[in-house]
């Protein structure tokens, strides 16, 4: 038997290139590997399997249509409004004040107050959704009410400042450890050529921890699309886009609010289970486009 | 006595971190246009002393420095001293070799480029004298845009020296640079000292002996954080009166 035909053998010989050896090791790990990739594929054909009649018989309506009566028709178009806008709310509030906080703790705090703040930050990030939806619902919607006159707190804005206080921990913390896993030798250099602290900060540390601080948004962004309970709580719950569209006082509705509510009620058969799906199919795409833009971002943020 | 002051003047100096005292007692001078090597054991305090110059132990816990340090005859530790001015003026080589994750041709820049960020039409110019001072523009001038973490740790211990010479400084500190170099890289980097030391003062720790015979005019040697004896090489190496630096030599 020659060297090449046996694959068990170290190193065989194919055109001049080696290969090494498969051991017990790489079967092991290639079958756990099927195994999750399978059930990633296997949820993602299910959810195009049941959402499947509602897409038929709506059409492209299903993604444009901006009404959403049960028994009539199902446009999910106001729910992927909602996801976005008040995602992007949250980024807009929550990223000055993570990325400055995550620079300053890293770059500024003394080790011992470093310490304490980090523990923080990582007991924020754990608590459960359910505990902001709370706190916001109690707080932060009548806050809002009052602050801008509204008729009800429970609005796009309201979802989105509380995403953005949801966020902030996870973001902050994992800019953060991004940042001081830049090797102090990088800084320590650019201090010996007369940089400013200013200067290492943003010439050095910042761009050398610049995807790890894009991950840790990426993770944000992930996380705020898909948080339901809190949002439905402060959300308002009102299939409609606003108009103006940016008009984010107005109550609104989340692809995650919208299923939270409504699932329980119409599990398992009927059209309306199968526009359900199909929203949460939209929010699975969503999320996908996210990570990839992340990846892409990420090559092209590396040196 | 002449009127112009001794680039470096160290008088009676205690550096200690957390209140462990590291060094004790120093007090020298050293010369412009020459160089002197620091020379001791490991842990004997050697780098404390070389970055003590250059003020980079200033964000290092718990230190505390004590005495008068004059560079250039002003007091570097007194009040209103523009740290980043001293350290365009005083060069550190650290021991190990350290380039920016850029090109070649932005690391050898990358001091200059914020402290004269108007000259930027000039720098690719700049980029390749001070490539030639430090012997590695031969090497690198075909790969000036690739990532400066291709080339060797010689050549990137050399492109250090070019990034820090791009600054303009009079005074090079230079921390064990070949301690982690193979010997051909050892030999470029102890001719660039040679060329340094002609304009430069150039301070070189090391516990290379040889090297320090070969390079420097000038020895200090330090023990236990305090400069147990300093004089000329020649006489030092040949005929140290110290004890303990007879024994350290003799090793
Ligand atoms: N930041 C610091 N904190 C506490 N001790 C330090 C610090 N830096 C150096 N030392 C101590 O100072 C002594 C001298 O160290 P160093 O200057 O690095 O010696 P050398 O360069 O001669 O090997 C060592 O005992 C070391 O433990
Ligand atoms: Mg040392």
């Amino acid at each position: 038997m020659s060297p090449s035909a046996d694959p068990q053998a170290n190193g065989p010989e194919r055109n001049g290139r080696y290969f090494p050896g498969r051991g017990p090791a790489y079967w092991v790990c290639a079958g756990f590997a099927c195994v999750a990739l399978g059930a990633a594929g296997i949820l993602l054909g299910y959810l195009v399997a049941e959402s499947l009649p509602a897409l038929r018989s709506q059409g492209w309506p299903f993604l444009l249509g901006k009404d959403w009566f049960v028994g009539e028709n199902y446009g999910a178009l106001p729910m992927i409004y909602g996801s976005v806008m008040a995602t992007a709310l949250a980024l807009a509030l929550a990223l000055p004040f993570a990325l400055g906080g995550a620079v300053f703790v890293a770059e500024f705090l003394p080790a011992r107050a470093r310490l304490i703040v980090k523990s923080i930050m990582e007991l924020l990030a754990g608590v459960p959704g359910i505990v902001y939806g709370l706190l916001g619902m109690s707080f932060l919607a009548p806050w809002i009410k009052d602050a801008f006159g509204l008729i009800d707190g429970n609005s796009l804005l309201a979802a989105g400042a509380l995403l953005g206080i949801m966020v902030l921990p996870t973001v902050m913390t994992l800019s953060e450890d991004a940042l001081r896993s830049v090797p102090a030798e990088y800084r320590e250099n650019a201090l010996s050529l007369g940089l400013t602290q200013t200067e290492v900060v943003f010439s050095v540390a910042v761009p050398q921890a610049l995807p790890g601080i894009a991950g840790a948004v990426f993770l944000g962004v992930g996380r705020a699309m898909g948080e339901t309970i809190a949002v439905l709580l402060v959300i308002g719950g009102i299939d409609r886009i606003p108009s103006p569209w940016y008009d984010v006082f107005s109550p609104g509705q989340s692809i995650p609010s919208k299923l939270g509510r409504e699932a329980a009620e119409s599990l398992g058969y009927g059209l309306h289970w199968n526009a359900l799906m199909g929203l949460g199919l939209v929010l699975l795409l969503m999320t996908m486009a996210v990570a990839f833009a992340g990846n892409l971002f990420l090559r092209r943020a590396r040196p | 006595m002449n009127d112009t002051p001794p680039p470096i003047e160290i008088r009676d100096a205690c550096v200690s971190f957390r209140g462990k005292t590291v060094l004790d007692e120093i007090d020298c001078e050293f010369r412009p246009r020459s160089a002197t090597a620091v020379i001791g054991s490991s842990g004997s305090g050697k780098t404390t002393l070389l970055r003590t110059i250059a003020r980079m132990n200033d964000g290092m816990d718990g230190f505390r420095f004590r005495g008068k340090l004059f560079v250039q005859g002003s007091e570097i530790y007194g009040n209103g001293t523009d740290v980043c001015r001293l350290r365009g003026k005083v060069g550190m080589v650290f021991q190990k070799p350290c380039v920016f994750p850029k090109s070649v041709l932005e690391n050898a820049v990358f001091g200059l480029k914020h402290h004269q960020p108007e000259r930027k039409k000039e720098f690719p110019e700049l980029a390749e004298r001070f490539l030639r001072e430090a012997f590695l523009w031969d090497e690198v001038k075909d790969r000036l845009h690739q990532p400066a973490a291709v080339l060797s740790q010689g050549q990137q211990q050399r492109l250090a020296i070019a990034r820090a010479l791009a600054v303009g400084p009079e005074i090079f500190l230079m921390d064990e640079p070949t301690a982690s170099l193979d010997p051909k890289s050892t030999q470029a980097i102890e001719e660039l000292v040679r060329s340094l030391k002609q304009k430069h003062c150039v301070v070189l720790a090391t516990h290379n002996l040889g090297q320090a015979r070969r390079l420097c005019e000038e020895v200090l040697f330090v023990c236990e954080g305090r400069i147990r004896e300093s004089g000329p090489a020649s006489r030092v190496f040949d005929n140290p009166l110290d004890e303990e630096t007879r024994a350290y030599l003799s090793q």
